[in-house]
Parts: C-alpha cells; sequence; structure tokens
C-alpha cells in the first residue's frame, strides 16, 4: 500500500468531515462562534495538509503482508460473529485462527483459544460481573 | 514545611492496604508489559481501564495503579534491550548499544542490577523534584482562567508539534486527526448533535476507552503481526550465569554518569512533547561525548554508556508527571492517558487539579516513593527470573491482545457499535504507524481538543466576542510569548536544517 493512498483517504475523509460540519446546524446562536467554526477549520485544515504533504515530501511504499491482511480478517470476523456465536465460540474461532498465522500447531491454537475464552468469560462473569454475550444464534429455538 | 506535611497525610493514604495492593498490581503488570517486546505502558494501562472502571476504584487508588504501570513499564522496558537486544519499550533504544555486548560477554546480570540501580537513582531524583515543586505550581494553576487555558494547550500542541523527531507536517495531520476525534458528540453550548448521525453511542462523544485501545492496543497487535517473534534476533541470553554480589563500589565510580544523566532526562521529562524516546538517546550521546576516551570505548559494554541512557529514561518517565500534576496538561500519550482517565472518574483535570484535589496528587506523589524503592528491589533480587518473560510466544500474546481489547471495550458499552468503531480507529492508527506519523500529537489532540475549544468559546463569550480577551492577563500573554517563542526557534532550526543538507 503507497502512502499516496493513504494519505488521498485522509483527504476523503477531511473532505466528508468538512461536508457534515458545514450541515451542523443550531436554531439560535448564544455564542460568538457556534458549534460549526472548529469542524469547518478542522475538515479544511486535514484537506490542506494532505495536499501539502502530497507536494512536500518524498512518499513510501508499504507491502502489505499477507499475515497482516489475514489478521485484519479475523478480526473483522470476531467483529461480526461476536453477538451472533457469542463470546467464546468467536473468540476460541478467531483466537485459533490468529494463532494458526503466527506459526503454532493446531493443537496449540485449539489450546489457546480455549483457554482465552474459558478465562476471559469466567473473569467477567463472575469476577467483575460483566455479562458478555452467550451467542443470539443459540436463542433461535427456545 | 507545608509540603511534608502534605506528603506525609499522601503517605497515610498511600499505606493504605488496598493502595498497597494495587501498587503491587501495577508493578507487576508494568514489569511485564515493559519486559515484552511491543506492548507499551500506555497498553497496559488502556487494558486496565475497564477493571477499575468496573471495580469502582477511588481516584487515588486507581491513579496510583495506572502510575505504577508506567514507571514500572519504563523500568523494565530495558531487560529485553540487554537481554535480546530489542528494546521493550522505545524508552529503552539506546541501552541496547551498551547492554547487548555486555550479555553476550556473559554479564548480563551486572547489567540489569546496573541499570536498575541507575534506574532508581533517576526515578528518585525525579520524585524529589516532583514534591518540592508541585505545591508552587499549584499556586499558579490557581490563577487560570479560560483565556489563560487556552494558552496553555495552545503551548502544548506547538511544543508536541515541534519536539517530536517525525516530519513536522506529520505531526499535524496526526494533531489534526486527534482534534478531529474529540469533536464528536453533543456540542455543551447549544445543544446540538456533531457527527452522530443516529448512533446513541456517539452522543456523548467517542468513549475514552474505545479511543485508546483502538490507537495502542489493536494497532499495536497489527504491528506485531508483521515479525510475529517480535523481531528478536536468534542469540538470545536466556541464562543468567555471573555472579553479582558487590556492587556498591561499582555504583560509586559511576555515580557522575548517573546524575548528569538524570538531570537530563528530568529537564526532558518537564517538557511536554519530548518523551522518553528523546531522552534516552540524548542521555546516551551526552555521556559519549562527555566520557569519551576514559576507559574503554563506546558499543562494546561501556559502563557509563549501559547506565545513563536508563537513568534518563526513569528520571523522564516521572518527571513528565510534573505538567500533570502541576498545571492538569499531559505533555506524552501515557501521561495523556492518565489525563483521560481522570476524566472518567468525574475529575476535572485542569490547572485547577492540585488545589482541588491535593488529596489525589500527593498520595500519588507519596507511593511513587514506595514504587520505586519496590522496584528496586524486586529488580535486583529477582533479575535472574527475567529471562523467562521474553518467553512468552508470539501466538499466545497476540490473540490475547485483540481478545482484551474487544473485551475492555465491550465492557464499558456493551454494544457492537462501539467494538466497530474501536476497529476502525485501530485500522486508522495502524496506517499512521506504518507511514511513520506519531501517535503522541493525536491522543494529545483527542484529550486536549475538548477543553481547548470548550474554553476558547467560554473566553471569546466573556469578551463579548472580542479577540484581545486573550491578552488580558500577564500569564496569558507571557505564555503566548513562549509559543511565539518556540515557533520561532523552530523556524530557525529548520532553515539551519536546510542550509546544510547533508547535517
Amino acid at each position: 500500500m503507497s502512502e499516496r493512498l493513504f494519505i488521498l483517504i485522509l483527504f476523503v475523509c477531511g473532505a466528508v468531515y468538512l461536508y457534515f460540519g458545514l450541515k451542523i446546524e443550531v436554531p439560535f446562536a448564544y455564542e460568538p462562534l457556534g458549534p460549526r467554526t472548529f469542524p469547518v477549520l478542522l475538515g479544511s485544515c486535514l484537506m490542506v495538509l494532505c495536499l501539502l504533504s502530497l507536494g512536500l515530501h518524498k512518499m513510501t511504499t508499504v507491502r502489505l503482508q499477507s499475515g497482516v491482511a489475514g489478521h485484519g480478517l479475523a478480526i473483522l470476523f470476531y467483529l461480526l460473529t461476536f453477538h451472533l456465536l457469542g463470546f467464546m465460540l468467536a473468540t476460541t474461532i478467531s483466537t485459533y485462527a490468529i494463532s494458526r498465522s503466527v506459526g503454532c500447531s493446531w493443537m496449540q491454537g485449539l489450546l489457546t483459544g480455549l483457554i482465552l475464552a474459558i478465562a476471559f468469560y469466567g473473569i467477567f462473569h463472575f469476577l467483575l460481573g460483566l455479562p458478555l454475550p452467550l451467542g443470539a444464534l443459540f436463542r433461535l429455538g427456545s | 514545611m507545608e509540603t511534608v506535611h502534605l506528603l506525609g497525610q499522601g503517605m497515610a493514604l498511600a499505606t493504605m492496604p488496598v493502595n498497597i495492593l494495587m501498587l503491587l498490581v501495577g508493578i507487576t503488570l508494568g514489569m511485564l508489559v515493559g519486559a515484552i517486546p511491543g506492548i507499551s505502558a500506555a497498553n497496559g494501562i488502556a487494558l486496565m481501564l475497564p477493571v477499575t472502571y468496573t471495580f469502582g476504584l477511588a481516584p487515588q487508588t486507581a491513579l496510583i495503579l495506572y502510575a505504577a504501570i508506567y514507571y514500572g513499564a519504563k523500568y523494565s522496558s530495558r531487560i529485553s534491550a540487554i537481554l535480546a537486544d530489542v528494546p521493550g519499550d522505545v524508552g529503552s533504544f539506546s541501552t541496547r548499544n551498551e547492554g547487548y555486548p555486555l550479555a553476550l560477554a556473559g554479564k548480563a546480570g551486572k547489567a540489569l542490577a546496573l541499570t536498575a540501580v541507575s534506574s532508581f537513582v533517576g526515578g528518585s531524583i525525579a520524585i524529589l523534584l516532583l514534591t518540592f515543586t508541585t505545591a508552587l505550581f499549584a499556586d499558579i494553576g490557581g490563577s487560570f482562567g479560560p483565556a489563560e487555558y487556552v494558552a496553555l494547550i495552545a503551548f502544548v500542541f506547538v511544543l508536541i508539534l515541534s519536539f517530536s523527531s517525525t516530519l513536522f507536517i506529520k505531526n499535524l495531520i496526526s494533531l489534526c486527526l486527534g482534534l478531529m476525534i474529540s469533536v464528536v458528540g453533543l456540542d455543551w453550548a447549544t445543544g446540538a448533535f456533531r457527527y452522530t448521525s443516529t448512533i446513541p453511542e456517539l452522543f456523548d462523544g467517542i468513549d475514552f476507552i474505545i479511543v485508546v485501545i483502538g490507537v495502542f492496543a489493536l494497532s499495536e497487535s497489527f504491528m506485531l503481526m508483521e515479525k510475529p517473534d517480535g523481531g528478536r534476533k536468534p542469540q538470545v541470553v536466556t541464562a543468567i550465569t555471573d555472579k553479582v554480589d558487590d556492587l556498591s563500589m561499582e555504583c560509586w565510580r559511576l555515580k557522575w554518569s548517573c546524575l548528569r544523566a538524570s538531570i537530563v532526562g528530568l529537564l526532558i521529562g518537564i517538557l511536554p512533547g519530548a518523551g522518553a524516546y528523546v531522552a534516552n538517546i540524548a542521555a546516551y550521546r551526552f555521556e559519549k561525548k562527555v566520557g569519551a576516551g576514559k576507559r574503554q570505548a563506546f558499543g562494546r559494554g561501556n559502563l557509563r554508556g549501559l547506565i545513563a541512557p536508563e537513568a534518563a529514561n526513569s528520571a523522564c518517565a516521572l518527571g513528565a508527571f510534573l505538567p500533570l500534576m502541576a498545571l492538569g496538561i499531559p505533555g506524552s500519550a501515557t501521561t495523556a492517558v492518565l489525563h483521560g482517565a481522570l476524566l472518567q472518574m468525574n475529575i476535572d483535570p485542569g490547572p485547577g487539579l492540585c488545589r482541588a484535589h491535593p488529596e489525589i496528587i500527593w498520595t500519588m506523589v507519596a507511593s511513587m516513593y514506595l514504587g520505586n524503592l519496590l522496584l528496586l528491589l524486586v529488580n535486583i533480587r529477582m533479575f535472574r527470573y527475567f529471562p523467562k518473560l521474553l518467553a512468552i510466544p508470539g501466538w499466545v500474546l497476540m490473540p490475547m491482545i485483540v481478545v482484551i481489547s474487544f473485551v475492555s471495550v465491550y465492557a464499558v458499552s456493551q454494544s457492537i457499535v462501539s467494538l466497530l468503531i474501536m476497529v476502525l480507529i485501530g485500522l486508522l492508527a495502524y496506517g499512521l504507524r506504518k507511514f511513520s506519523y506519531p501517535l503522541a500529537p493525536l491522543i494529545l489532540g483527542y484529550v486536549l481538543g475538548k477543553p481547548f475549544e470548550d474554553n476558547f468559546r467560554i473566553a471569546l463569550t466573556i469578551g463579548g466576542g472580542q479577540i484581545d480577551q486573550f491578552l488580558q492577563s500577564t500569564i496569558a500573554i507571557s505564555l503566548w510569548g513562549c509559543i511565539l517563542f518556540s515557533v520561532l526557534v523552530k523556524i530557525v532550526v529548520q532553515w539551519r536544517n536546510r542550509l546544510q543538507p547533508d547535517h
């Protein structure tokens, strides 16, 4: 991935930020500046800075490693299944995937996944009193 | 005299069982996150935030915990620098130069013990300074109004922009992104919702824990993925064999190097923006210049070059607390996290912090004395077990960071949207790190953005829209003068660098 692309993404973010900043409206202004000034200023600042840095300094290119991409996918999977499969199952599967991609045997990966899932569920559920999701999928039948 | 009295009260609070317990937990955790390359102090604190939140710890107890993680990590980041030639934290970058050769020569135990002593000395000097100057600053802080606060925050921004070692424009982009994140949420003055759409999770702004975990923990797991073994060299010293019995003579011989480096580190630590990385390297170079020609060459296990960066590192880490405690202004990424943690506990960290909550400040200072002493004892007595700390395999570490990140965020908000925001911020932070943008301006911008905007607008409202409201008091004028001066210095330095491109 090249830095140019990254800056372009930031530039687009700045533009979107500016657009929605301009749309902030208040029925009545109580004070001289209002809520719109800072967002508009920041959005345009980011756009100008992106343009400047495109023109001013040398761009580097970084190759997106397959391990990192896989890690991203695993996190995405974890995020999507966190509620659906429940904490235990989602954690076991994603942890297994991440561990395997770092290079361990399937047994080590599975054990890491299971231990992490059960340990964290236990800590959060019983010690801290915070319920973690059990899984929407399993409640379909009941 | 008043200082001694306040410190005594702080000590009484700090020695309460729960505070001692948290100090122990913090130091253990700090040593752990510091020793493992890739996980930094900010990560450790970020991951502990929800725990203190759910246990409902008192503010001073929570701060003792966070501070202990912070300086514990800075203390122990030398371990992997010496044993494996990989700094455990950026703050031990230069320690490798002399520490690793010593370890290869079979003197790992001596190196670890000596650096433990020098870290202790550096830390103690910083804590002494904290004790005797915080009260002075607190009096100044009491006379801060909105206009002065705006000038102070602007000063911090200017300093962090000019001190970061990366390109200036990259610092600016990072700061801008941080400020942009801070704007999200309900606007206090007008009741306008900004960038919230209809997502209730955003109404109150993007939660502090979400930002910190995304920026530090999740992006870290991506960075670790690039080199699953932590970038370790094959030749890691796994067992400490040498005997360490009498170090007092050695320590006494090196006292001046240690003191010099501590003062360098302390000065860098007090100024917002520079941080432990700069302190570490500066102390090493300074020592190299001053101590050159004496005894053996640098780079092959010189003891002066070994202890100087570590003393500076510790002094800097604790010195960074001075602006935070005296004026409520964070100067580095980790103190920014502490600043945000205070906000989480409904304490307004600002110039009035030391005046409004002396008990918090002094309990923390008192616990630092205890913590520093404990760290010295642990590090001198137990260094033989340190190689074990480095043996945690990557396939346990990495999934653990991911799971803890998710669980921590879920613990505070119980919603998938928050998790999604955390992942998005993590990806952004990974991109920033990948292209060597600094993260400290981002987190400072996020933490200080809200008070900056709010106070700016309050000051304008008080002054009826007149801009000269910002130049009414002596404090404000002198702060703006400092800002102008820093900008001028920065321009001159840039100009001279441009004239000598090969330098």
